[in-house]
């Protein structure tokens, strides 16, 4: 095709066929007139003709030097004649003379036919060359390539606006990330912000009312106590906020716990955080609270219309009376606990649960090597991971009868090592290359089931 | 790793087949066996051993060769260098067929796919393509190209689909077209490959000041260079007029032209009717060694080739590489690159990222295509009037070029493609007809008495052009 060619406006198919088309008919135009030229007598021809001519009467009149005889007798006498030596050079001379001005005569002809032949030649060509622009000018009158060049005209201007606003759409798109992030980044601290100004508000407020909290506090939150508030509490409001997961990510994850407390009233939840189950429950219609001992979590609670206290989980429940409680559930909070309190937490709630109750104790998968060090070292106010056989066998040795372990969140297919694809078709590959892939992939399978498996689990117990 | 290498190659004229050659030279350095498969109707092949390439070694064959070598000792992966020039017709046939690695040089192929099909009469079969590239297009728009005519849209439709879902891996030379591939097709793999080029170490006054002595150009004098092939899309007209226009504040400046040029732009009658006879130096043939040198000469260089087949440019990459400040065209698929706007000589609204420092870390200077003259006429202005910004302009070029655009960094980069490209399973693409054939319908046909005159063998013989 003709437009593989990159070119512009001016330079279009249409202006090339026209000058196609004005080169052929010059050159025509050119062949026509050397081929008439060479068409007229040539001079050169005309004088040696002459020439030859001039010699062949010289030739004639020496060969008969006494005129033509007549008889027998005067035909002898012409014989012995042309054989005395000055007559015989004579007409050997014009003899000699009148074949070399014919070899000039004939080459000269033979010239000018070689230059008549080669002008018809040309000629034939421009003809051809003629006919084609002509053939190629009919296909492609005045009308289609103004048509064509209006078509092309108007792609180049369509395309110039196009790819202007194509890199300004590709900076837009940069621009928007970098704005996105940054804006990730203002909100992070925009909270911890906001958080430090409400610590440092109930500071102030304790300062002028001490007995203020205790007054309002909730009846059913004992072991909280006339605690000082912890003036550092807003700073893991915001670690949760940066690093947990946004709300709606929290509620999709606990959302398969629901139907264990389908029902339950009086279910507590410990360590509520920003109270991501206890809208669940709320919205499932099962009745719950939330404790935590951070103060900004209560309040975040608080502000969305959910119960929450501040208080210590095992002083919470030693206060609550036996067989009392719907539900026990604590998500990610057992990896926070010393030994000694954790066991005396899970016993205390095999106490106080009422008969069938469910126990939920969810952590990270610590023995997940992405997850040890992707979640669990990243919060610095981890203090013991646990493996799942241990949290199980804890639950168990606390007396719940009916125990199970659940593996959640696993870890994305694209995350885990590859293993080596054989080709299909036999015979392709060697025995050792067999054996080595087996291996390789062998130890890939091990090493997945090892460090690339579920980023938590939990341990969920009926009493 | 074995490599079945398909590529121009010198002597082609083709810029692709000299940075192939090099990069080939440095694979095979690696330690990797690579067999080179060209056109054998424009490169002469070697005569090789029927053995697999040896490691390190690099063999040039004729591309017919390639089905049976394969068959007999598969490679671990062929290599296609794509671009939009029939140069790269030959490798067609072998892409759609044999999965690997594409690294697209261009990123807009319509010229290219149209002149293999449309050139054997395969109307019909390009109309298919077509449609099956841009399926949201009206078909009618492939008749433009049927009857042959010229127009820009035919950018608009890159006709890229039977590259990217033949391929395990696509390369890309430019972020922008690696960008703009996994946003259109994101279930495919692609990888930005640098395109590497241009010399490390090179000792720029020298080669500066002989080529200006072998030209007669003063030390004095700003030169401002345009390099490569001279045609109507590197806008030629325009920069002539442009930089007659601004002689009155560069009285000494020089307009270096490098490459042949195409008649059609009458380039001679131009610069005479423009009265430029004497300020324009022209060198219509160079080799590497007189191109590099050509550039070094240069104060400021131009590379304003638009429209684009999305490619990135080898001189301006030399350009960078050599230091020189440099002046490109405005466009989406190198809008990472910090450029600035000569009418307001900041960044492009809206600039990419939020760091108010980056003007003064711009590398290019970037036109747009909608102003291209008046912001040509500014662009030369301020350049050849403000030595402190070219010098700043130049560092950043040379800064930016040792980031992004060695050849060491390129062949790093090949090398991690090629890896994953050999994990990447091969695609199963939905073709149109004309690109999955009945390997034997053509035999059967040939052996059918009905078809055994010339004109019908040859026809047939067209498929060998897909």
């Amino acid at each position: 095709m003709a437009n593989h060619v990159r070119d512009d406006d001016k330079h279009g198919s249409a202006a090339r066929s026209n000058a196609d088309r004005d080169q052929a008919d010059r050159r025509y135009s050119a062949a026509l007139v050397a081929l008439d030229a060479s068409a007229e007598p040539s001079p050169v021809v005309a004088r040696a003709a002459a020439a030859a001519a001039a010699d062949i009467v010289r030739l004639n009149d020496a060969w008969q030097h006494a005129g033509k005889p007549q008889g027998p007798i005067a035909r002898l006498f012409t014989e012995l004649g042309r054989l005395l030596p000055w007559r015989r050079r004579r007409l050997l001379g014009a003899m000699v003379a009148a074949i070399n001005r014919n070899t000039e005569t004939t080459r000269a002809l033979i010239d000018t036919t070689q230059h008549f032949q080669s002008h018809v030649i040309w000629y034939a060509q421009t003809v051809a060359a003629l006919a084609a622009s002509a053939r190629r000018g009919d296909d492609n009158p005045e009308s289609v390539q103004a048509l064509h060049r209006a078509i092309h005209a108007i792609g180049t201007d369509w395309l110039k606006h196009w790819e202007t606003l194509a890199a300004r759409d590709a900076r837009s798109d940069a621009r928007m990330a970098a704005l996105t992030k940054a804006y990730d980044e203002l909100r992070d601290v925009a909270n911890l912000a906001q958080q430090s100004t409400l610590s440092l508000k109930r500071v102030v407020e304790q300062s002028a009312q001490p007995a203020t909290r205790s007054a309002t506090g909730p009846a059913e939150a004992p072991a909280a106590g006339p605690q000082a508030p912890d003036p550092n509490a807003f700073k893991y409001v915001g670690f949760e906020d940066r690093f947990r997961g946004s709300r709606e990510e929290i509620r999709q994850r606990l959302l398969p716990y629901l139907p264990l407390f389908a029902g339950a009233t009086n279910v507590v939840d410990i360590g509520c955080g920003r109270g991501e189950l206890l809208d669940l429950f709320r919205e499932q219609g099962a009745g719950a609270r939330g404790i935590d001992i951070n103060d900004e979590m209560v309040d975040t609670c608080r502000s969305r219309g959910l119960q929450a206290d501040r208080a210590d989980a095992l002083g919470f429940l030693l206060a609550q009376p036996d067989n009392s409680l719907g539900g026990v559930v604590a998500i990610q909070v057992v990896e926070h606990l010393e030994p000694g309190y954790l066991m005396q937490l899970i016993e205390t709630a095999h106490h106080k649960l009422a008969p069938g109750a469910p126990l939920v104790l969810e952590t990270i998968n610590a023995a997940c090597w992405a997850a040890f060090f992707d979640s669990y070292i990243r919060d610095f106010t981890h203090a013991h991971a646990i493996h799942p056989d241990t949290l199980k066998y804890l639950v168990q040795a606390s007396g719940f009868g009916s125990t199970e372990l659940r593996f959640l969140a696993p870890i994305d297919e694209y995350d885990k090592l590859p293993t080596v694809k054989m080709p299909e078709t036999p015979g392709v590959a060697d025995q050792t290359t067999i054996d080595l892939v087996e291996t390789v992939n062998a130890h890939a399978d091990r090493l997945n089931k090892q460090l690339f498996t579920f980023r938590d689990f939990a341990v969920v117990a009926r009493k | 790793m074995r490599l079945a290498w398909f590529s121009p190659w010198p002597p082609q004229r083709s810029g692709i087949a000299g940075r192939s050659a090099e990069l080939v030279q440095r694979l095979a350095a690696r330690g990797h066996a690579i067999d080179v498969f060209v056109d054998a109707s424009r490169v002469r092949p070697a005569t090789a051993s029927l053995a697999p390439p040896d490691a390190g070694g690099v063999r040039v064959l004729s591309a017919h060769d390639f089905v049976w070598r394969q068959a007999r000792h598969p490679y671990d992966l062929p290599v296609y260098q794509i671009g939009n020039s029939h140069l790269h017709r030959f490798i067609w046939p072998y892409l759609f067929r044999y999965p690997g690695l594409a690294v697209l040089h261009d990123a807009r192929l319509h010229h290219a796919r149209a002149e293999a099909l449309l050139s054997a009469d395969r109307a019909d079969d390009y109309r298919a393509e077509f449609a099956w590239s841009h399926p949201d297009a009206p078909p009618d728009a492939a008749e433009l190209a049927v009857h042959r005519v010229e127009s820009s849209l035919f950018y608009h439709w890159p006709m890229l689909r039977g590259v990217i879902e033949s391929a395990r891996l696509v390369g890309a030379h430019s972020r922008g077209v690696a960008a703009m591939i996994a946003r259109d097709w994101p279930d495919r793999p692609v990888e930005y490959i640098a395109l590497g080029e241009g010399r490390a170490d090179y000792d720029i006054d020298t080669a500066r000041r002989h080529f200006r002595a072998l030209h007669g150009i003063a030390e004095a004098a700003l030169v401002v260079g345009v390099h490569g092939g001279l045609t109507a899309d590197k806008r030629v007209t325009d920069i002539l007029r442009a930089f007659a226009s601004q002689r009155a504040w560069i009285p000494h400046a020089r307009l270096l032209l490098v490459g042949g040029a195409d008649p059609w732009l009458e380039l001679d009658a131009e610069i005479a009717a423009l009265g430029l006879a004497s300020a324009v130096c022209r060198v219509p043939s160079a080799d590497d060694e007189v191109f590099d040198q050509s550039i070094a000469a240069s104060d400021v260089t131009l590379n304003l080739r638009w429209p684009t087949a999305l490619e990135t440019s080898g001189p301006w990459v030399r350009s960078l590489a050599l230091g020189r400040p440099t002046v490109v065209i405005d466009v989406a698929h190198h809008a990472h690159v910090p450029a600035l706007d000569p009418r307001t000589w900041r960044r492009h609204e809206p600039v990419a990222d939020l760091d108010p420092g980056a003007d003064a870390r711009a590398v290019t200077v970037a036109l747009d295509i909608r102003d291209l003259n008046h912001s040509l006429r500014l662009a030369m202005r301020r350049l050849g009037t403000d030595a402190a910004l070219r010098h700043r302009l130049g560092a950043e070029a040379r800064a930016w070029w040792e980031r992004e655009h060695t050849v060491e960094r390129m062949t790093l980069d090949y090398e991690r493609a090629m890896a994953r490209a050999v994990a990447e399973p091969s695609p199963a693409p939905s073709w149109p007809a004309h690109l999955r054939p009945d390997p034997s319908a053509h035999a059967r046909d040939l052996l059918d008495p009905q078809s055994w005159d010339a004109a019908a063998i040859g026809a047939r013989l067209g498929f060998l052009g897909t």
